[in-house]
């Protein structure tokens, strides 16, 4: 087809319990309809490499071993046949309580030269929900459907529900509890997390390191874990649900809308195994297939409709791999010679319910940047701003004036970066032009950005009038 | 024709209905039929605006199955789906809908633009050959596509030759649609005339406007890019809809071929503002390739 573009995006998921990588091939295909403005489209997401599933090395209990973890990545380079130059993009993920762990910096600096220039690193529960939840097809599957579905993914160590509407996320949740809260193997236990005793402690259930528990015991953990999973399906909370909880509860709920599970748990509650020994139960070293099977017996969830989704266990790493690239609208204002640009924070100035004029429009941008400690002398930032309403011409030229009586307080090569929902990027980029003279300008649309995020902008496609971009967030919580 | 004069058709009926036999029923036609032991039920029509867009997005099904999947579908298309029907027929909210965008589509067309709205942006006016209002201006689409004498000598009078940017405005035929975003678009291609260091020409607006009129513009003008807003064709209730022709040095004789169009310009396709900024940006591109049409785009493959 015309104007077809392939690029390579890598997925790396690094769990708390388990390690995946996919690489995938993104095809970028100009869709030109008679009398309509050119635009690109990403037609194609095929997987051409996915790697086993491993086990996320670790030194002890809390530190993950960046060495040997870059050693595997690097092992699936080769098998895959893709050297790190040829990524154009991709995201890394450390999922769940890994990315609090101390040594993030560390594995990303020993997974630099693999992940390649615009691969970037995503974290913070929100995101991960999202990203599972797209991988899975849950998020394809409720725009195909015009419906809501609920995705929930259940890892090792953590579990995230997201809610697409039409395609879209309505909201999104997360908790810190997985298949892996309690680890037992030979009948034996052998690890209990923190979040494992809380459950624990709520079922009544008493049992510790180098105990034999019954199948039985097992069982009443594993049922109350289905518990805290309405809670998170559904937005509301209980004692326990309250400790496990790293996010608010979802604010929109999926009660009575259909669900997808994802994630390990996810794979045996749609292809269940005989359960019934501690032995069957540990076959991976956890309690992980158990409460696959608590949720399938769960009597509240049999008046729902659960959904099966295209992916289970590598929901999140594909989600990673061939979700994470979005595309700014295909009519902006770029100054391409500073493109690429890389970790750009957010800030969204608070104009709601204020007149649109230059004054306030520029005082409100300045108090958003106060908010963030940056150093204006080397810190790249976007501004970012929805307008609630369509603009008309005097409107235009207020926000743009806004923009550039807020840049003179900037040094003047510094670039002035402004990122806006609704389609206005070329118009607004050719008003601030106009009055700003020689300093750099990027104006880019359709794209929403919330305060806290990062963005990496690629360099452009398309003839210099898209470009591509990922969001991240670092924000960690608690 | 005056209520008098109806009521004293509608009794002549009624009265020549009685001499056949035939007696019209003292309760209407309008009312439901009453079910045996109930009173008739009195016919009340309280139906809010239907146009409004609350209105045109909720849906008219009775117990939809799926009501959020309903609204969502609905929300895809500006076609008229989800609105349900009574028996066999459409209910009175669909064709009051329908009356009144069937109006809203010919007020659009037979309307003339406000010169109130020339006047801001100092638009002088010329005709085409068109002389017979626009029921002529339907039936003769060739005459639409050529400047008046009387036109021709006033343009060559007032207008800058051979500048960068010659841009007119023409009815074409919708009249709301210029109405609708003339206010948006021109200053965003003005301005950008000036940030794009490009001559713009004296603008003007021509009646009773056809897109073929661009060669006799540029014969008499000689732009390197002619911009021509038009109004579109309305659709069923939307008559907003605006394009802007643009061609690079048009002359006799050229056809479509020669030109590039955006079309559906309006708040809620290419907003605009938006539409002048990537006008501008094409222009520039047409100047840069010295082409415009199917020649252009041969070019960047």
């Amino acid at each position: 087809m015309d104007g077809a573009r392939q690029m390579v995006s890598v997925g790396i998921d690094i769990g708390t319990t388990t390690t995946q990588i996919i690489f995938s091939e993104l095809t970028l295909v100009t869709v030109a309809r008679a009398g309509q403005i050119p635009r690109l489209d990403i037609t194609e997401r095929r997987v051409l490499h996915e790697s086993e599933i491993v086990f996320t090395p670790l030194l002890d209990a809390e530190t993950i071993d960046a060495q040997r973890l870059a050693e595997f990545l690097r092992q699936e380079y080769q098998r895959a046949g893709i050297a790190p130059q040829q990524i154009e993009t991709g995201a890394v993920i450390i999922t769940g309580e890994t990315a609090r762990k101390k040594n993030a910096d560390q594995i990303l600096k020993a997974i630099a030269d693999l992940a390649g220039d615009f691969v970037v690193t995503v974290a913070g529960p929100n995101v991960e929900g999202m990203i599972a939840g797209r991988g899975s097809g849950a998020s394809s599957y409720s725009r195909q459907h015009f419906t809501t579905v609920t995705n929930i993914d259940i890892g090792g160590g953590s579990a995230n529900s997201a809610v697409f509407r039409q395609g879209k996320l309505a909201a999104s949740a997360a908790m810190n509890y997985g298949g892996r809260v309690i680890e037992i193997s030979d009948g034996m236990v052998r690890a209990i997390t923190r979040a494992g005793q809380w459950i624990m402690d709520s079922a009544g259930v008493y049992f510790a390191v180098g105990d034999r528990p019954t199948l039985a015991d097992l069982h009443r953990v594993t049922d109350a874990m289905t518990e805290v999973t309405l809670h998170l399906i559904e937005g509301s909370t209980s004692p326990l649900a309250a400790k496990l909880y790293q996010t608010p509860p979802s604010p929109v709920s999926g009660r009575g809308k259909p669900v997808m599970f994802s994630g390990g748990i996810g794979y045996y509650f749609y292809d269940p195994i005989p359960l019934s020994t501690v032995a069957d139960v540990s076959r991976h070293g956890d309690i992980g297939p158990l409460l696959a099977e608590s949720l399938r017996d769960c009597p509240a969830l049999h008046g729902y409709t659960i959904l099966r989704p295209a992916e289970t266990q590598r929901a999140t790493v594909l989600g990673a791999s061939s979700q994470t690239l979005i595309l700014s609208g295909s009519t902006i204002w770029a100054d391409q010679s500073i493109l690429p640009l890389k970790n750009v924070p957010v800030i969204r100035p608070d104009l709601n319910e204020k007149p649109l004029n230059a004054d306030t429009i520029a005082a409100a941008i300045g108090e958003a940047l106060r908010r963030w400690d940056l150093n204006l002398d080397s810190d790249f930032f976007a501004v970012s701003h929805e307008f609630s309403h369509s603009l008309d011409y005097p409107q235009l030229v207020q926000i743009a004036q806004g923009l550039v009586n807020f840049s003179r307080s900037l040094p003047a090569s510094r670039p002035l970066i402004a990122i806006i929902k609704q389609d206005y990027a070329q118009a607004l980029g050719q008003t601030v032009k106009g009055l700003v003279g020689s300093r750099p300008l990027l104006v880019i649309d359709q794209v929403g950005l919330e305060e806290g995020d990062y963005i990496d902008i690629g360099a452009p496609l398309m003839d210099g009038r898209v470009v591509p971009l990922v969001v991240k967030t670092l924000i960690f919580y608690h | 024709m005056d209520d008098q004069h109806l009521e004293e058709i509608v009794n002549a009926v009624l009265k020549e209905l009685a001499a056949m036999g035939i007696a019209p029923s003292s309760r209407t036609a309008r009312s439901a039929p009453a079910r045996p032991g109930e009173s008739p039920p009195e016919v009340v029509i309280d139906l809010g605006d239907p146009a409004t867009p609350a209105a045109r997005g909720s849906p008219g099904v009775n117990h939809p199955a799926d009501s959020d999947g309903l609204t969502a579908l609905m929300e895809t298309t500006p076609a008229r789906i989800g609105v349900g029907r009574s028996g066999p027929r459409l209910r009175t909210r669909s064709l009051l809908l329908f009356q009144s965008d069937l109006a809203v589509t010919q007020d659009a067309l037979m309307r003339d633009v406000d010169i109130k709205l020339l006047d801001e942006f100092n638009l002088f006016r010329v005709q085409t050959r068109i002389t017979g209002g626009k029921q002529e201006y339907l039936l003769r689409p060739d005459l639409g596509r050529q400047l008046s004498n009387e036109a021709r000598r006033v343009v060559a009078e007032r207008c800058v030759k051979a500048p960068n940017i010659q841009l007119c405005v023409g009815d074409g035929l919708s009249a709301a649609a210029i109405e609708a975003n003339l206010r948006k678009i021109f200053p965003v291609i003005e301005a950008g005339c000036k940030t794009g260091g490009l001559s713009l020409g004296t603008p003007f607006f021509i009646q009773y406007c056809r897109v073929g009129v661009m060669n006799d513009i540029g014969d008499l003008l000689h732009p390197d890019v002619l911009i021509l807003l038009i109004g579109e064709r309305p659709g069923l209730g939307r008559a907003d809809s605006m394009s802007a022709y643009m061609a690079y040095r048009p002359k006799s004789g050229d056809t479509d071929a020669e030109r590039d169009v955006i079309c559906n310009i309006y708040d809620g396709g290419t907003n605009p503002l938006e539409a002048g900024a990537y006008t501008l940006q094409l222009a520039q591109k047409m100047i840069r390739s010295q082409a415009s049409g199917v020649k252009l785009k041969l070019m960047e493959k």
